[in-house]
């Protein structure tokens, strides 16, 4: 579904990514871990298109697709999905009419009719409950005045109604208290199936108690430096960080 | 032309239209008149080395000779255009060309508890209320262009309701321009008195019947006594080719509750000034407004909210959406008199800039002579937040629609405060319309 091959890339000419290369089949999980700085998040917005990054070398093939031709929304289109990190407040757009906006140029692109309001508002209904999402927030503004709870979980419940090919959650743990954590895992857990895959980054082994990963890979310094099963998060946890990173010195 | 020659045609203009003036009019409204073409002529146009118009060039208006005796072109309106906004309100008053119209304003124009009533009508049995506006300094001010308007002002209305009263549904008042062959300058006058605990929505809307050039330079006053709560909204959709200068003074008494909304879309050349005075304690004076421009156009507000008792609050917020080669100004006094202790002022300008040759200036400018007040201000010139867009668009949604979508979003915050659905709907529609037609370049 998706490869990776040697990707290099740079933000102000600061070198971040420095020849990544990862391979994720239909239905895999992949955790990717790392210190802070490490390139995680770099990695997570260069694939959804985020702009402001400069690749300087390598490919990525989404579906034997040249991913990194196309713009955000176009890979929206064909699947892919990010869970951000910082989810963006913005002021004066409904969620309600976001959410229906966005399902529905996807559905276009998909040759599918657009959902009317009473399907859409089904769909919903089903899919809050999924991350136990106050359904009034549908009627606020995009994440406006949302807890940092309700930002995580809003971002799962978009991709639930949104039912991408790849979801690529950046640190959706981070600021979650143990119970918000539990929420948004099982929302995660939910959709994992035969014919979607996920990168799940994060700092910490936490969240891969509660979406257990396929393969482990850990970023260090803009590469992969070490892949395992989920026994490897384990390792880390007792370890720490800087054991992978004298194991690279090792190598 | 040069300026002398213009005024000496302005005052030979000034003086056939007191032979030729409507014979309703009293004997007592010649010296009001006469006072106030002195005033201009002394003070002249307003010219760009004054601060308060520096960028604002009216030379393109004395080197054209317009005419300040209008003809109304009633007949062109053999059609009523219904789409035309606040024409389907039952209680409308239409000018046409600054002239009153009996014929397309409502039926029924005078609730039980109101009285509206065409200025030519309200001279014999409204000497008093009337000669208060026209003896006010607002008419005397700094600004020649009011006292032009009081030489010149071919009609407008007085409006008046009764202490303890409230008016539920909005008094419309329609300014229809139809723009002539020659150039033709409008100078509607607005009176409004509000008793004490009255309550009052208004609206005024300028509109262009057909697209051409002209000039409209409306002025309205307000009084409001004791508890008077008043919404008025003003929408100028004047003709792309147009000039609109106007002038809005409030007098607000003590706990008033006030609300401007000053909505501008149109026009070429558009200047609007809105003067408060908060003369009582406990006065909340809300000031809201939106102004979107493009291709050349200019968009200039001047506010002034002048706190001269304690206790008052005030707000205000406006928002401008600039594109193309055009220009918008903000500028936003607040004076906090000695008196004004416990004065809580909030001002707040943001301007989205669609173009790289788009332009705006903006400038608070807060004078507090007193100690113990909350006074804060704030302006932002901006594009389009690239954060917001990206997230839009991972979701899928085109970067076209993305930004149309946060144009609209920015532009909202101030439609969506419109307390009349009569208003704020349609207004919805026709702004979202407007970007959808490719505003977005």
């Amino acid at each position: 579904m998706l490869e990776i091959k040697n990707l290099h890339a740079k933000i102000d000419n600061n070198e971040i990514l420095k020849g990544v290369n990862l391979r994720i089949n239909k239905g895999e999980v992949h955790a990717i871990m790392g210190p802070n700085g490490s390139g995680k998040s770099t990695l997570a917005n260069i694939l959804a298109g985020r702009e402001g990054y400069e690749v300087t070398e390598g490919e990525v093939f989404f579906n034997g697709e040249n991913l990194l031709e196309l713009s955000p929304e176009e890979r929206a289109w064909r699947g892919i999905f990010l869970a951000f990190q910082y989810p963006v407040e913005i002021p004066g757009v409904s969620n309600t009419y976001f959410l229906k906006t966005a399902l529905n140029s996807i559905r276009k692109y998909r040759e599918e009719p657009p959902l009317d309001a009473l399907d859409f508002l089904a769909l919903v209904k089903e899919k809050a409950r999924l991350v136990e999402l106050d359904q009034t927030l549908m009627n606020r503004p995009v994440n406006d005045g949302f807890s940092g709870g309700e930002k995580k979980r809003n971002e799962i419940f978009q991709m639930a109604v949104l039912s991408p090919n790849l979801g690529i959650l950046d640190e959706t743990d981070s600021g979650l208290d143990i119970d918000a954590l539990r929420i948004v895992a099982n929302g995660v857990n939910a959709l994992r199936s035969p014919e979607r895959s996920f990168i799940v980054v994060t700092h910490y082994q936490r969240l891969l108690n509660y979406i257990v990963p396929d393969f482990v890979h850990v970023l260090v310094d803009g590469r992969i430096v070490m892949s395992g099963e989920k026994d490897l998060a384990f390792q880390l946890e007792e370890k720490g960080y800087s054991w992978v990173e004298n194991q690279d010195a090792l190598v | 032309m040069q300026k002398e020659e213009y005024l000496d045609r302005l005052r030979s203009q000034f003086d056939s239209s007191l032979s030729d003036r409507d014979v309703t009019e009293p004997e007592w409204m010649l010296p009001v008149r006469e006072r106030a073409m002195r005033n201009f002529e002394a003070k002249g146009f307003p010219t760009t080395r004054m601060e308060d118009w520096r960028y604002f060039n009216l030379s393109s208006l004395w080197q054209r000779s317009y005419s300040f005796d209008p003809i109304p072109n009633f007949n062109e309106l053999a059609v009523k255009r219904n789409d035309i906004l606040g024409m389907n309100s039952a209680c409308r008053l239409v000018f046409v060309n600054g002239r009153f119209s009996r014929e397309l304003s409502g039926k029924n124009i005078t609730p039980r508890n109101l009285s509206v009533l065409p200025l030519t009508e309200a001279y014999s049995s409204q000497k008093e209320r009337i000669s208060f506006f026209m003896d006010n300094n607002a008419v005397w001010g700094e600004n020649s262009l009011r006292s032009l308007n009081a030489a010149f002002m071919q009609d407008g209305a007085l409006i008046f309701i009764p202490d303890g009263e409230s008016v539920e549904e909005p008094i419309w008042l329609v300014f229809m321009a139809i723009p002539a062959e020659r150039l033709e300058s409008y100078q509607p006058r607005i009176l409004i008195e509000a008793g004490e605990n009255s309550r009052l929505t208004l609206i005024e809307s300028h509109v262009a019947y057909k697209s051409g050039e002209y000039w409209s330079n409306p002025m309205v006053q307000l009084r409001a006594k004791q508890g008077a709560v008043i919404d008025h909204y003003k929408v100028q959709m004047e003709s792309p080719q147009a000039t609109h200068t106007s002038h809005y003074h409030a007098l607000l008494d003590r706990d008033v509750q006030f609300t401007a909304t000053s909505l501008s879309f149109g026009g070429g050349l558009v200047r609007n000034d809105i003067q408060t005075e908060l003369q009582g304690e406990g006065i909340e004076c809300t000031l809201n407004g939106l102004y979107m421009a493009d291709e050349r156009r200019l968009v200039d507000h001047h506010t002034s909210i002048d706190h001269q008792m304690p206790r008052c609050v005030s707000h205000e917020l406006y928002k401008g959406i600039i594109n193309e080669h055009a220009t918008a100004v903000f500028n936003g006094k607040v004076y906090v008199r000695e008196d004004a202790q416990k004065t809580d002022a909030k001002q707040t300008n943001q301007n989205l800039l669609l173009s790289e040759d788009a332009t705006v200036y903006t400038k608070p400018q807060l004078e507090i002579f007193a100690d113990d007040v909350r006074c804060t201000h704030g302006a932002t010139v901006g594009q389009l937040n690239e954060e917001e867009l990206f997230y839009l668009r991972s979701r899928g949604i085109s970067k076209e629609e993305g930004k149309k979508l946060l144009i609209w979003a920015f532009a909202s915050d101030i439609i969506g405060r419109i307390k009349v659905d009569t208003l704020r709907e349609p207004l919805q529609e026709r702004v979202f319309q407007h970007f959808n037609a490719g505003y977005i370049k």
